[in-house]
């Protein structure tokens, strides 16, 4: 068997020599041949012509020869397959159509495949029956993320896991985990490390290990145990540049020293745990934490037949008694348990099979198209084809052909798809950033690209290879078909509105998106971002216990940043603007009648330091900016922004007025409104501008604040070394980080957004395209088919003109249909999102006209290609 | 002359062509020569089916092939056994007898 087929593939890839040989060979036995007639005295010409009639064809002998090396098959395959290349060069133009519309849809396909690959990969999660519990509060909440069935899925409290944990039964463990930063030192320059605290049993029971050293000891999560650290491969890397010594070595995490007992295997290095730098036990004390602190990520690793259902049973009925048990807290929690990819998001799950969906539709269009192509051209090759069949061709060699021509396209839209995936991967991960994980074009998706490829055929070209395969030598000398049949007429023309209808839903979102985001561009702040960097600092508690020491420390800092050449002005906030959720509290307005607690107005609270409002370039509208006497033992001011004046006063004047703010950490002792300022928003997506109360960093005194720096260079983000020298210089144990421009941060803010407009202009082209070759195909085939009936006409004197009309206007008919339940479920769908976000303005007269007007020019581009080949037959050919 | 030829039943080239080299490499004209004469002119092969019988056996792995000077100084293609060509020499050689005899059996019984 073996040998049989290292001959076979001899034979194959020496072709020529094994030829050759057998030339020899025969040539050899020939010779002898003659040579033995001519010793039995015949003439030198009887006995060549003898040895001839003896030995029997030559060239049949080599052709037994092939058959018997088992080539003919691939022989076949390549005439074949020359053929097929013969065939499509000589109608280039359907040819590029088919090609262009499959790589599109396979492109898609391929794109989809690797985000559904990556998002499945962020959770790596090894084991099986692992599970994901949260607690809910049906309070809406922002805190975490995840909306399911209306409930906000929140973290879990540490005594609440302690207490399922010692209650139920379902559940053979549970792991845990939540993030949190911390400061790192120890090392030539102090770090702000991104740190996750995990329970200690989580690596083994996601099936995840260390790369090198060990993972958590039991016993390290305990109250007391001497702290250990894991580190994160990049981190490790990053920090320690991979250097094996640093296992036993000692940092410090917000000055408690930990020993790094090991490195994370790269398997943990998703998005997951991809963005943090160190992993430390979390500590499962009841005793430590409030109950109501919900920050950690529960999983659960099920027992042996348990469902998640009955878990999900048994852990509500622990949280009804825990309900009761602990009212002042858990009076509306209740748990669910859930798949584990919802993780990253409840809406997982539905959005990858939404996506799925897409790309089967946008497969199954293609096709759809492909298939019209196909049968246009196969109509018009009806006459090579009887021809063929009358010669003797089989029905299976004509399907061959057609399969062959067929995959020849699939494989080169393939290839297309595959450059055009590769585009849109690195869009996605351009517009996505750091937070779609590592993607690329890897051996998997060239392999699922390829399987597409080849498998696409079959559903596009299987129907009308049969179809038009009936071996119908008869066709040869038949002058019928004067008219087109018309079967299956309808369903391709439903198929083309159907195309139009949804091409111009998707571009009209695109468009209406599109434009927000580019007014968001250009929208304005409030304030000027350019020439501003920004960075931010955390100062422990540990270290500065006392709120004076930290307003010290800022005051101190800022006054060195500001000493930097090329610094124009310098100020600190404690909540970035754009960059951060903004600090809000209730106010309550001295003066003005009272309202019920529940219905008194929020205001953003900012902190700032004195310079701020230079350095944003906040205008002051009335009264007085802040002055140096406001941040010491003076009575406490605020400034208010135009838009809280506005509201929150209802007419009187803020000025002079005394206000209370209520919120967790806030004084609450009364402030003096000395000032107005402008409005400055605080949020990209979100138009509307917040009330703002602005009131002196001395007066409430945060650790953890923003710097802002003005400078006079276009890239500000260059005097970042300098604030470093100078930050080092005032305390070696602090770092800064999160150094950033102000319009990088805005930029990151409509990331978002960004993506998302991405994504819906890479289905709307995809939309266009299929809408094109759709009309195209159709109309194609009805020329195809009308071929005779137009030659009859034209005999008969028509017009190329008025063909053409009778072409154009045969697709318009679909085409108009489509495109108005399109622009009419666009126009609601639009409608409804601008009642609900703020996102889009359904009322751009101008955009709903860039759309009709390319549709139309679309439409008409993809209808005039096949009329005016309808102009172009020739009468006398089609009616001999 | 031409009356006393017998046609080759099918199947049996393979086993004549093996039994041919039994005793030393041959290329193909001498196999068919010591066919004729062998068999006193009662065999002919056809010639042409001769070449795809020696590339089945080759591809079998029952015979190997190599490239040699002919007696008159000619370059030829001489076919020898394999290990596995004489065992399988063997066993068609004694399928044959059986068969044969099987037949002749038959033939005189009735």
């Amino acid at each position: 068997m073996l040998t049989d087929w290292t001959s076979r593939l001899r034979s194959l890839l020496r072709r020529a020599a094994v030829e050759r040989e057998l030339d020899d060979e025969l040539r050899f036995h020939f010779e002898q041949l003659v040579e033995s007639h001519l010793r039995r005295g015949l003439s030198p010409d009887d006995a060549v012509r003898h040895a001839r009639i003896d030995l029997g064809g030559l060239d049949q002998i080599k052709e037994e020869h092939r058959d018997a090396r088992g080539i003919t098959v691939i022989d076949n395959l390549s005439r074949d397959l020359r053929h097929a290349g013969r065939q499509l060069r000589r109608a280039p133009g359907p040819a590029a159509v088919m090609v262009l519309t499959l790589a599109v849809a396979i492109g898609a396909t391929a794109i989809v495949y690797n985000t559904i690959d990556v998002v499945w990969r962020m959770v790596p999660v090894a084991t099986e029956r692992v599970v994901l519990v949260a607690s809910t509060d049906p309070r809406p909440s922002q805190a975490q993320s995840g909306m399911s069935g209306g409930l906000a899925l929140t973290g879990t409290s540490v005594p609440d896991l302690v207490d399922w944990t010692a209650q139920a039964t379902t559940v053979e463990e549970f792991g845990a985990f939540r993030y949190g930063s911390a400061t790192l030192t120890g090392l030539d320059a102090p770090v702000r490390a991104s740190v996750v605290y995990a329970t200690t049993n989580l690596l083994s029971m996601w099936g995840l290990d260390v790369a090198r050293g060990r993972g958590f000891a039991a016993g390290e999560g305990r109250t007391g145990a001497a702290p250990v650290a894991l580190l994160t491969p990049k981190f490790w890397q990053r920090q320690f540049s991979s250097s094996p010594d640093v296992l036993g070595q000692s940092v410090l995490l917000n000055g408690v020293p930990h020993t790094i007992v090991g490195v994370l295997s790269t398997k943990a290095d998703t998005r997951l745990f991809g963005r943090s730098d160190v992993m430390v036990p979390q500590v499962l004390d009841a005793a430590g934490t409030a109950r109501d602190e919900r920050r950690l990520y529960v999983t659960a690793r099920l027992k042996e037949g348990v469902t998640r259902e009955m878990a999900a049973a048994e852990l509500d009925a622990i949280a009804k008694q825990l309900r009761t048990q602990y009212p002042h807290t858990n009076a509306r929690t209740s748990v669910v348990v859930r798949p584990l990819i919802e993780l990253t998001g409840g809406e997982t799950p539905f959005v990858l099979f939404l996506l799925a969906l897409i790309a089967v539709l946008i497969l199954a269009m293609a096709c759809a198209n492909t298939s019209n192509v196909i049968l246009a051209q196969a109509a018009s090759r009806q006459h090579e084809r009887s021809l063929r069949a009358a010669l003797g061709a089989s029905r299976f060699d004509h399907v061959r052909l057609f399969m062959i021509e067929s995959v020849v396209v699939s494989a080169a839209a393939g290839a297309v798809g595959l450059l055009l995936a590769s585009w849109g991967i690195d869009g996605i991960r351009w517009l996505a950033g750091p937070d779609f994980g590592e993607s690329s074009v890897n051996g998997t998706l060239v392999l699922v690209v390829t399987a597409t490829s080849f498998v696409v055929p079959f559903a596009f070209a299987l129907l009308p290879a049969l179809r038009s395969s009936r071996p119908d030598p008869i066709h040869l000398n038949e002058s019928s078909r004067l008219v087109s049949t018309g079967s299956g007429q309808r369903a391709r023309s439903l198929l083309v509105g159907v195309q139009v209808a949804l091409a111009m839903v998707v571009t009209i979102q695109v468009v209406l998106v599109g434009r927000t985001a580019w007014n968001l561009r250009t929208a304005e702040y409030g304030f000027d971002p350019a020439r501003v960097m920004t960075f931010r600092m955390d100062l422990p508690e540990e270290r500065f216990p006392d709120p004076t020491q930290v307003t010290q420390f800022y005051t101190d800092l800022l006054a060195r940043i500001e000493a930097i050449p090329g610094v124009i002005s310098t100020a600190a906030i404690n909540r970035l603007p754009i960059g951060d959720r903004e600090l809000s509290a209730r106010v309550t307005i001295e003066g003005l009648p009272p309202v019920a607690d529940d219905e008194r107005p929020f205001a953003a609270v900012a902190t700032v330091t004195r310079e701020y409002f230079r350095t944003l370039r906040v205008p002051l509208l009335r009264g007085r900016g802040l002055s140096e006497a406001d941040f010491g033992r003076g009575p406490a001011v605020a400034l208010v922004s135009e838009e809280a004046a506005r509201r929150l006063w209802m007419g009187a004047d803020p000025l002079g007025s005394h206000i209370t703010l209520a919120g967790a950490p806030l004084p609450t002792t009364p402030v003096l409104v000395v000032g107005i300022v402008a409005n400055a928003r605080s949020s990209n997506l979100d138009p509307r501008v917040m009330p703002y109360v602005y009131v002196p960093s001395s007066w409430y005194a945060e650790r953890a604040m923003a710097v802002l720096v003005r400078t006079d260079n276009a890239d500000p983000v260059q005097v970042a070394p300098a604030i470093r020298a100078q930050a080092a210089q005032l305390n070696p144990n602090e770092p800064i980080f999160a150094v950033s421009s102000m319009e990088q941060v805005l930029f990151e803010d409509r990331s978002g957004m960004y993506t998302i407009a991405g994504l819906l202009a890479g289905i709307a082209f995809i939309a266009l395209c299929l809408t094109a070759t759709g009309i195209y195909g159709v109309l194609s085939y009805s020329v195809a088919q009308r071929t005779r009936e137009i030659g009859v006409r034209m005999a008969l004197g028509a017009r190329p003109r008025v063909i053409l009309q009778m072409v154009v206007r045969q697709g318009a008919a679909p085409i108009l249909a489509g495109g108005m339940v399109g622009l009419l479920v666009a126009l609601g769908l639009a409608y409804l999102m601008t009642t609900s976000t703020s996102f889009v303005d359904a009322r751009d007269p101008r955009g709903y006209a860039v759309v009709i007007v390319s549709m139309v020019l679309i439409a008409f581009t993809a209808s005039y290609v096949p009329a005016r080949r309808a102009t172009k037959v020739d009468p006398i050919v089609t009616l001999r | 002359m031409a009356d006393r030829r017998l046609d080759l039943p099918q199947g049996t080239l393979d086993l004549l062509i093996l039994k041919s080299l039994a005793l030393e490499p041959r290329h193909g004209w001498a196999i068919s020569e010591r066919l004729r004469q062998v068999s006193s002119d009662a065999l002919t092969i056809r010639q042409g089916s001769l070449y795809p019988a020696l590339h089945r056996l080759e591809r079998r792995g029952w015979i190997k092939a190599h490239w040699g000077t002919s007696d008159n100084n000619r370059r030829a293609k001489y076919y020898e056994l394999t290990t596995r060509g004489r065992k399988q020499l063997e066993s068609e050689i004694s399928a044959w007898r059986d068969l044969s005899a099987a037949i002749a059996h038959v033939l005189d019984g009735v």
